[in-house]
């Protein structure tokens, strides 16, 4: 382009200065897509399993969708509370359905540091990591199942730098916390995921 | 009743911490844009941070519409008519100053000119307003901390602009850019942002928020200085000395220069030593000439310095000047840690003088002649061993 500019009495070499596009990490992708996979659907076996769970969903209206994923192209976890006020998986296609409250998370560095626990839920909506469109009681609420859910499907460990608060043994004993890691595991991985994929592909 | 007669104003968003570099694509997004043109200086160029920069932008759905790292030791008006070109050309649509605050100065200039469609500045130099909306600028300091591209100040050719509309719109500090400075490096830094949070405390018109800003700032520097002079490679000292130099700088442009400042900007004009190496320097003097004119500062300063556990142990008619002691000992600290006086920089005093007299011309500052001699006349020895 040998465009005019007022500024043309200086011109500048512009195969000096190329444009520059940013690369895309497939593998920090497909990672992140894979562990909002496991998270929808431990979302929605624990909604069925765990009664703390089940009371900040059944608080939710009916039909409501949300939609968690990172800014700006993906990927995306979409789930919806259906019409008997169960909350379904519904894959990571953000046009799903229309979301009433959409999680995103500011860009993909971010959600690798929340997705392999450098970073609980808290801090990370403390530094700002989330960008929250919809009611924000809501999206607290769906944090606080988050980190339930975190307990669940994380080894101890791991559960401890993901949440803000581990629940100790008066609130969660240790029997049930197991015989309810394994209910969610089953539910989520082995009655419906085929079907979840099948849809979404 | 309280009076909350006060003017301030601070424009710019500070992102700072972990992963803060990611956050600029989704930051410009916020501000309309979607291809930034890097303003970067030889110095950064030279440590490969415009490669770290170019990586925080991937997976985004920016475009970058070029680097332009061909700015040296100084920022000229040729140097801004290519990057404008540049611009242009590219089809940019925001700024990104990587760098030192000469980056940061060519990149408001660049933003002058494509904004207002003009290859001439010097009309808002004598005074002509701003008349179009500029495009949105994001600040990455890297190298010294001092904060000092955080302001509202456009020194272009030797020649000052002042404008609110000239601040950042987004600050981004982030550790990855503020590795690898020496111990002197820091206390130059350190000095400057010392010397801004005091000529904001003690300007005319103090108000509430600017005070907030001030404490913030030098219980940020006072809690890590020891530490950034001692190990400079890490990394939680030096963010937290950028913070502080951050909002330091911005305090200090809600408030007149201090005598400090424009008296180190001129020496350093006129010499090519640095800024902070005067500012150092001047500034104990500064401090000892304030406490023999005006008595001890305002008691909050005990409060900033030190925090509140040695305020609130500190009997009410002791803080002012115990917190003017404290301030005294960090910036004697400094001091040392330059190792030099003015003296020993063999600069004829002469040329000071003349840099104290450039000083009193200057439209900005109301500062006399014989203060600012009186002031480097005080520097000359250095501190006392």
């Amino acid at each position: 382009m040998n465009r005019f500019t007022p500024f043309s009495n200086a011109p500048a070499n512009l195969g000096q200065y190329p444009e520059i596009r940013p690369k895309t990490s497939c593998f920090r992708k497909a990672y992140i897509a894979v562990m909002l996979l496991v998270v929808g659907r431990g979302l929605e076996a624990a909604a069925r399993v765990d009664p703390t769970v089940r009371r900040i969903f059944q608080q939710l209206p009916d039909g409501f969708c949300l939609c968690l994923g990172v800014g700006p192209a993906g990927p995306w976890m979409v789930a919806k509370k259906d019409k008997k006020g169960r909350l379904r998986y519904l894959g990571w296609q953000p046009r799903a359905a229309r979301a009433h409250l959409r999680l995103t998370i500011k860009n993909l560095a971010s959600a690798m540091r929340l997705f392999t626990f450098q970073e609980s839920t808290a801090l990370a909506f403390n530094y700002d990591r989330f960008i929250v469109e919809g009611s924000l009681p809501q999206a607290l609420a769906f944090m606080r199942a988050l980190d339930r859910v975190e307990v669940y499907l994380l080894p101890k460990i791991i559960a401890r730098l993901a949440v803000k608060r581990y629940p100790d043994n008066s609130e969660l004993p240790g029997w049930k916390k197991h015989l309810n890691r394994i209910r969610i595991y089953l539910r989520a991985f082995f009655p419906d995921l085929i079907r979840v994929i099948y849809k979404n592909i | 009743m309280p009076q909350f007669d006060y003017a301030f104003l601070s424009h710019p968003k500070i992102i700072s911490g972990a992963c803060s570099l990611e956050n600029i694509p989704a930051e410009l997004a916020a501000n309309n844009a979607c291809k930034p043109l890097i303003i970067t200086d030889r110095a950064a160029d030279a440590k490969k941070l415009d490669r770290i920069l170019i990586r925080a932008f991937d997976d985004s759905d920016c475009l970058i519409g070029a680097v332009f790292n061909r700015l040296g030791d100084y920022a000229g008006i040729s140097l801004a008519w290519q990057a404008a070109d540049l611009f242009v050309r590219r089809g940019c649509d925001a700024l990104i100053a990587l760098g030192s605050p000469l980056s940061a100065d060519l990149a408001r200039a660049i933003n002058i000119l494509v904004s207002e469609n003009t290859p001439d500045l010097s009309a808002f130099f004598t005074g002509a307003a701003l008349t179009k909306r500029l495009y949105p600028l994001v600040l990455v300091p890297a190298g010294d901390p001092d904060g000092t591209g955080a302001g509202n100040t456009l020194t272009l050719d030797n020649q000052h602009l002042y404008s609110e509309f000239l601040a950042p719109d987004v600050i981004v500090l982030d550790k990855r850019m503020l590795r690898g400075q020496l111990p002197h490096q820091t206390a130059q830094s350190a000095a400057i942002t010392a010397d801004n949070a005091w000529s904001a405390f003690t300007g005319t018109n103090p108000g509430p928020i600017r005070d907030a800003f001030v404490h913030t700032a030098l219980r940020l520097l006072n809690q890590n200085i020891d530490a950034a002079l001692a190990s400079p490679g890490r990394d939680k000292p030096c963010l937290a000395m950028a913070n502080a130099g951050v909002i330091a700088a911005i305090a200090a442009a809600n408030a007149a220069p201090g005598i400090v400042r424009v008296v180190s900007e001129e020496l350093a004009r006129m010499t090519r030593i640095r800024q902070g190496v005067f500012t150092g320097l001047l500034a104990p003097a500064a401090l000892e000439r304030s406490m023999e004119q005006n008595g001890p500062p305002r008691p909050e300063l005990l409060l900033a310095v030190a925090g509140m556990e040695t305020y609130a142990a500190t009997p009410e008619k002791q803080r002012p000047a115990r917190g003017a002691d404290m301030l005294k000992a960090l910036l004697d600290k400094i001091q040392k840690n330059l190792g030099q006086s003015l003296e020993s920089l063999q600069i004829p005093f002469y040329r000071i003088r003349q840099a104290c007299e450039n000083a009193e011309s200057r439209p900005d500052a109301a500062i006399k002649a014989s203060d600012a001699l009186d002031l480097a006349g005080r520097a000359w020895k250095g501190a006392p061993e």
